[in-house]
């Protein structure tokens, strides 16, 4: 190991210490994931019907997917899983969206200004760094990520489409970035989300922040000035955090004291279409303490 | 694996891999949670990978690359802070051991790089990935890697350069 190589992991090593509070950062991705499968259990109710027709004009962009895919992993010797890129399962806007090698053509080059007014269109418009990767794969791209959000970004400020809609979770990120971008424009840190969310019985900092940017942009002013907050005051936040936690584990508690078993919670959640087998856990539980009967037998 | 088995075991290491990723605290706290909600929501598609693991790191680093979201104003506070506090630190703990601050220096230092040749360092000497395996993390071509190495460590020496010369001109 080189001077560089061993200054550079000591600098690593000694700040590790600042890593965030496990049990912290847990209970609020898992109140986080609750809101993401409510969102798509409504995204999906909402958008069966067109999903039908944008699974059939999907398939002409299938070989397409599938042969970058292959192209790109053969041969590859390394053993980091690399997770598949999400192809979008959303409708296909316009026949003439469909990717053709012709019609993409390589990205024209873009001065720094135009590449970040072109990303910040990509943005806005929803769509997230999956859906790059999607589009990189369908106009068999081997540019960085970057340069395919700037294409793509040039290509919505042209007035062009893209083959795909946005992801569930894009949308509702690119509503929440204006949210958020109004709050830490406007000054607020996350100790002033923590505070607010105290103020507004909030458990999620998070949440506080959206809520709270909201509002900004309606030209209401926040019970807090920016910056008020002394650092890293989290006490409350996590016993909010600490009482949702602990209704999940009383719930889970109830499923398995009523002799339901983990291969159970994976058949429930198959009946039910959750693919998170703790939150059927929750789920069942709760359906348990309110004296309901579960579709199975422990 | 289950992800209550896999929090349990392998959260902790996560959120230390993200706080040196991202050098901030609280850009970690919101990237693991990020991520962890993602993750809790597919789990079952994560579990089917060779590394469920080297799967959520690798959503980690994409989330880091990918995170818009107030990152710069954060980071230039952040910045601007550690600086101030490397100062105080100096001034007033000057028996501390030389390589602590040291440590500290190029923490900060660090933090003045773009995200990717940040990544790129972390991922080559904190994981100890080879290059090859950085650019199919990072989606790019080796010959990238390297070279987002090589400007990370020169903007490096030369922010080390500017401020040695900056405090040999405060003390002539």
């Amino acid at each position: 190991m080189n001077q560089d190589a061993y200054q550079l992991r000591e600098a690593f090593v000694a700040h590790e210490y600042l890593a965030p509070d496990a049990a912290e950062v847990l209970a609020v991705a898992r109140v986080r994931a609750r809101r993401y499968r409510r969102r798509r259990r409504a995204a999906q109710g909402a958008g069966g019907a067109v999903l039908g027709a944008g699974l059939v004009a999907g398939t002409v962009a299938a070989p397409g997917w599938l042969n970058a895919t292959s192209n790109r992993h053969s041969g590859s010797s390394l053993s980091l899983a690399a997770p598949a890129p999400q192809p979008t399962p959303t409708p296909l806007t316009t026949p003439s969206a469909l990717a053709s090698p012709a019609a993409v053509a390589s990205p024209s080059p873009l001065t720094s200004a135009q590449q970040d007014q072109a990303i910040s269109a990509y943005f806005a418009a929803g769509y997230d760094y999956n859906d790059a990767l999607a589009l990189a794969q369908l106009w068999h791209m081997s540019a960085d990520p970057s340069t395919i959000k700037a294409e793509a970004g040039r290509r919505l400020l042209a007035g062009q489409t893209l083959p795909f809609k946005p992801s569930a979770a894009g949308v509702a990120s690119a509503a929440e970035d204006a949210d958020l971008n109004a709050y830490f424009a406007a000054g607020y840190t996350y100790e002033d989300a923590v505070g607010l969310a105290q103020l507004w019985n909030i458990s999620d900092p998070y949440q506080a922040k959206i809520d709270a940017g909201g509002k900004l942009l309606a030209g209401a002013t926040l019970p807090l000035k920016p910056g008020s907050q002394p650092t890293a005051p989290t006490v409350a936040t996590s016993d909010s955090d600490s009482a949702a936690a602990s209704a999940d584990d009383g719930a889970v508690a109830a499923f398995f004291k009523s002799g339901y078993t983990y291969d159970d919670a994976v058949t429930l959640g198959k009946i039910w279409k959750i693919d998170d087998t703790y939150q059927v856990k929750i789920d069942a539980g709760q359906k348990l303490m309110a004296g309901q009967t579960l579709p199975i037998k422990p | 694996v289950t992800f209550e088995q896999f929090t349990s075991t392998r959260l902790p290491g996560l959120l230390r891999y993200a706080v040196v990723l991202t050098g901030d605290r609280e850009l970690a706290q919101d990237v693991v949670q990020e991520v962890l909600a993602r993750a809790q929501v597919k789990w079952r598609q994560i579990d089917r990978a060779d590394s469920p693991d080297a799967y959520v790191r690798r959503m980690v680093v994409n989330e880091y690359l990918s995170w818009r979201r107030s990152w710069a104003v954060r980071n230039v506070r952040a910045v601007g802070e550690r600086l101030d506090a490397i100062g105080d630190a100096r001034a007033s703990q000057r028996d501390h051991a030389q390589s602590v601050v040291d440590a500290d220096d190029l923490w900060a230092r660090l933090a003045t790089l773009p995200r990717k040749q940040r990544a790129v360092l972390v991922l080559r000497y904190y994981e100890q990935l080879d290059d090859v395996a950085i650019a199919d993390l990072l989606d790019c071509a080796p010959a990238t890697v390297r070279s987002n190495a090589s400007k990370a460590l020169k903007n490096l020496r030369l922010t080390s350069e500017q401020q040695t010369r900056v405090h040999e001109k405060e003390l002539t």
